[in-house]
């Protein structure tokens, strides 16, 4: 059966364009037992090329945020603020660890936020990413970096998160 | 700002509501929440006998995350808080109830943090 996805999906579909980068094996972690079947939450795809961010300011709800998108292949123009720099390093690291299904991320202020998502993660998986928001938040000690897990334990992404306006990098995890 | 043994009164206070929803056997995300905030406490005893008054969550995340508490705490039980925070957020405000390997998990991580806050002089 085809899945048919919801407005969201298709619009973070369509601004992801492609799945993340990578060419290393998936980390060998078994997810936990879940009661509800696995739902992918986008089509697979092959891995592509390390793709770049472009960011642009804009006014949300929250305030004013960067917003960031995925452009293959083009570089960024706007001039980085030292949040930016370590909101892309940030997630670069997390999508390392291979276990997320999509990130979510913005900038404000002196503020690197990452809304990390996966369908479920064991004690171990959550420490690995919380030992990267120690990482970061140890070496950039005059930036405010948090990760926030949200696990869907079988929701779809639109019951999990909903885009307010916040700045956005949407990855697909390319599931093997 | 609170003193030491003002936080010694609060974790000791609220492990007595963690005990008895525990014993009870019921509402898993206060279970969830309860053991966070004894887990708060626990840190912020250490915190204030080094003369640190976090005044706000992330403003505790900063100071854990420096390498003097990572050492002193070691990083595991830096990282077993950051991840009771979060899943009290998730019982608060996702709506999402706890499994029971959840509150297990929680409950665990918080015997860690008592344990090595109990062992530091």
């Amino acid at each position: 059966m085809i899945k048919k996805w919801t407005d969201d999906q298709e619009k973070q579909i369509r601004l992801s364009k492609l799945s993340f980068a990578g060419t290393a094996p998936l980390a060998d972690f078994s997810p936990r037992s879940r009661q509800l079947p696995l739902q992918p939450l986008m089509p697979r795809t092959r891995l592509a090329k390390k793709q770049k961010y472009e960011f642009e300011e804009v006014d949300t709800p929250i305030g004013r945020v960067i917003r960031a998108s995925i452009l293959l292949g083009a570089t960024s123009s706007t001039t980085e603020t030292p949040a930016m720099v370590v909101l892309k390093s940030l997630v670069d690291a997390l999508e390392n660890l291979r276990l997320l299904e999509a990130i979510y991320g913005y900038v404000e202020g002196n503020t690197s936020k990452v809304v990390a998502i996966a369908d479920d993660l064991s004690s171990v998986q959550r420490d690995a990413i919380w030992r990267v928001n120690l990482d970061f938040q140890r070496r950039y000690p005059n930036i405010d970096v948090d990760i926030r897990i949200l696990q869907r334990r079988g929701r779809a992404l639109s019951d999990v998160y909903e885009d307010d306006g916040s700045a956005v990098i949407a990855r697909e995890h390319a599931l093997v | 700002m609170p003193k030491e043994s003002a936080h010694q009164t609060q974790w000791y206070s609220n492990g007595l509501i963690l005990d008895d929803l525990v014993n009870a056997n019921r509402f898993p995300d206060w279970i969830t929440i309860a053991a966070f905030y004894k887990a708060l406490h626990s840190i912020e005893r250490l915190l204030a006998r080094h003369k640190e008054h976090p005044k706000s969550h992330a403003e505790r995340r900063k100071i854990l995350s420096q390498t003097k508490y990572q050492t002193l705490l070691t990083a595991q039980i830096v990282t077993d808080y950051f991840d009771m925070y979060n899943a009290s957020l998730d019982a608060r405000y996702e709506c999402i109830i706890p499994t029971t390997t959840d509150v297990n998990d929680q409950l665990a991580r918080l015997a860690r943090i008592d344990a090595k806050v109990a062992s530091i002089p």
